[in-house]
């Protein structure tokens, strides 16, 4: 067996959890999140012997996680009607929140397009700066900003929320001057 | 709604998470087959390329002459001796084990084996072949098979079903009387979440199958059938008493173990190891540990230049000489004297391509084969490169090596698989005969489907 084999399976072990639970936010349901996350490690497999930086792997399989699901995202609306899919959410009886905010937050987080769900996922579950994020989905850090602002005020929305104090909102919506290429999904 | 329940909600979301146990096995099959697939349309575009300049050129030049509408250099007739068996993948879902004649070079009818075929492997008296596989291309269950094949007749024997184990079978050992098989085997112990590759002995008559060592990443057996060694990749090797299946205490070598191989007497085993680091590409220290077949004890490490960065490691000149492929060239190691011999420099490549080595058990020449469209001797005497031996394809583009080759039973020949381009990208299977004496590249002998692996009995 190839040594390179070996060190992949040891970072796919190791860092396939995580990636399957930010595949399952992303998408909204575990059989898609599963796929993607086996793409993802698929893909960082064919390509693990140019990575020369074995320490920036793990971003390098993020980034590749979220262009495939966008590329899915894609592929899916040319053949599929989205609609509001609260499955992710509605089999957790035992967990210990509120179940009516689980099911009313999956439906919202189904209202979001997809790079716009791609931020809030990388935002709030991935902790990722606002720079990491933009660098990630190749846009600038305002339109990080403003999209997470947004993409908050929708989910309040939907859910009938009465929304954020004014220092997070402000916080939230930063600085979106000098926007150089949108993060619009 | 505020980041901080927004962030609990995800994360009791995420809690929720299923058990995946085959999303690394997959994975890493998908990225095979992937990576496959990439290095097809790589040599296809090149391939194809190549193709144009060769039409063009001779047009442009105005010497349209046979030679360049049948193929460049005339091929020479390669015997070999035995039978090859061809394990070739034709898509996700279908492979094929094609008997090859040598002494005639003519490929015959794919043998009637069940499901798709993992891994292959002849017995020690290379009467035998034996056939794994299992009924789906996906790893979601444990039933695999094993099949005798008669390597005389090619007759094919009932399958027996494998008991135990894991999903994955990806090398295989047949022990001494072809009693039991010594397997590599990745995939997921019933009851458990973990993904593992272990050293699985299975039992050829009735298919139980036993784990001796887990984790285990490669394993070599002697060829007395005495002894085997399992590598623990990144730590170190066990030896296994297979007369008793007694598993020894390990053989502790320096730094991290990387890949094995058994002299051909033998009597000892060596073991490469180095100092490198699974979170780092930087090659540090590297050792090569000679380990006594009897016992597992192993002896004084021999250090060796640095930067070599081991991909194969081979046995030769009755067990005197150790060739180590790495990066661009094949580096002799004296395993009397412990000393380094002059490198041998290849001919430069681009990328990574692995090199694999063909050490004969008698002559005075060498091989490396890399993924490319030649091969290249080298004098195990003054380790001097010679020129490489293209091996020509009928459209003048070459064909590429894609398997690790094999060595006939008469040691003067060996076999690769590979494939061709035309200009239209019509990809063209075969196995390729070498003549070592000659350097010669035989007629190629064609296959269905993507060659995967080759195994030369009878």
């Amino acid at each position: 067996m190839a040594p390179r084999e070996e060190e992949f399976i040891a970072f796919a072990d190791a860092a396939s959890s995580g990636l399957l639970g930010t595949a399952f936010l992303l998408c909204g349901d575990w059989h898609t999140a599963e796929d993607l996350t086996q793409t993802t490690l698929a893909k960082l497999f064919a390509s693990w012997h140019r990575i020369r930086d074995k320490d920036a792997v793990h971003a390098y399989a993020r980034r590749t996680l979220l262009n495939t699901y966008l590329v899915d995202c894609q592929r899916r609306r040319r053949r599929e009607v989205l609609t509001g899919d609260a499955g992710w959410f509605a089999d957790r009886a035992g967990a210990p929140h509120d179940p009516e905010l689980r099911l009313a937050l999956a439906d919202a987080l189904a209202t979001l397009a997809p790079r716009a769900r791609a931020v809030v996922v990388l935002r709030y579950w991935e902790d990722l700066s606002v720079d990491q994020v933009a660098a990630l989905l190749g846009c600038s850090p305002g339109s990080v900003k403003s999209q997470s602002a947004r993409s908050l005020d929708k989910l309040r929305q939907v859910l009938g929320d009465p929304g954020p104090d004014t220092a997070t909102a402000t916080e939230l919506a930063g600085n979106s001057r000098g926007r150089k290429k949108g993060c619009n999904g | 709604m505020d980041e901080t329940s927004l962030r609990a909600e995800f994360d009791s979301a995420v809690a929720t998470r299923p058990s995946t146990p085959y999303l690394v096995a997959n994975s890493v099959r998908a990225g095979k087959r992937l990576r496959r697939r990439r290095q097809i349309e790589a040599a296809a575009v090149s391939a194809g390329m190549v193709a144009v300049v060769a039409v063009l050129a001779p047009l442009l030049s105005g010497q349209f002459s046979n030679a360049s509408r049948n193929g460049s250099a005339a091929q020479a007739t390669v015997r070999g001796q035995g039978m090859a068996y061809v394990l070739t993948q034709i898509n996700d879902a279908t492979s094929r084990v094609t008997p090859v004649r040598l002494s005639t070079g003519t490929a015959q009818r794919p043998l009637p084996v069940r499901g798709v075929v993992m891994a292959l492997s002849a017995a020690p008296s290379g009467k035998s072949v034996y056939v794994f596989s299992t009924p789906h291309n996906y790893v979601r269950n444990q039933k695999n098979y094993v099949t005798r094949v008669n390597a005389a007749t090619s007759a094919v024997g009932k399958p027996v079903r494998l008991r135990g184990g894991l999903q994955e079978i990806q090398e295989v050992d047949i022990g001494p009387g072809s009693r039991y098989a010594y397997a590599i085997e990745f995939g997921t112990w019933p009851g458990s979440k973990d993904g593992t590759r272990a050293l699985v002995a299975i039992n050829l008559a009735t298919g139980a199958q036993r784990a001796l060592v887990d984790p285990a990443s490669s394993f070599a057996i002697t060829p007395n059938g005495r002894m085997g060694f399992a590598l623990r990749l990144g730590q170190d090797v066990i030896p296994v008493d297979l007369a008793t299946g007694t598993v020894l205490a390990p053989s502790k070598v320096p730094g991290m173990a990387m890949a094995m191989a058994v002299a051909p007497s033998g009597t000892t085993a060596y073991v490469l190891s180095d100092t490198r680091t699974t979170s780092s590409a930087h090659r540090g220290r590297e050792w090569l540990t000679p380990i006594d077949a009897a016992t597992g004890a192993a002896a004084k490490s021999i250090q060796l230049p640095p930067g070599i960065g081991i991909q194969q490691l081979a046995i030769g000149d009755n067990g005197r000489t150790a060739y180590l492929s790495g990066g661009q060239s094949v580096q002799p190691v004296s395993l009397p004297s412990g000393h380094a011999l002059k490198p041998v420099r290849l001919q430069p490549i681009l990328g990574d391509y692995l090199y694999n080595l063909v050490i004969p058990p008698r002559g005075t020449t060498g091989f490396a084969v890399p993924l490319m469209t030649w091969v290249q001797p080298f004098d195990l005497r003054t380790g001097t490169a010679e020129s490489p031996v293209s091996l020509p394809s009928e459209y003048g583009t070459g064909y590429r090596t894609v398997t690790a080759p094999a060595l006939d039973q008469s040691g003067d020949a060996f076999y690769v698989g590979a494939t061709a381009y035309s200009a239209a990208n019509v990809r063209e299977d075969a196995l390729i005969p070498i003549q070592m004496s000659s350097r010669e590249p035989g007629q190629p002998i064609s296959v269905a489907g993507l060659p995967v692996q080759v195994v030369i009995a009878g």
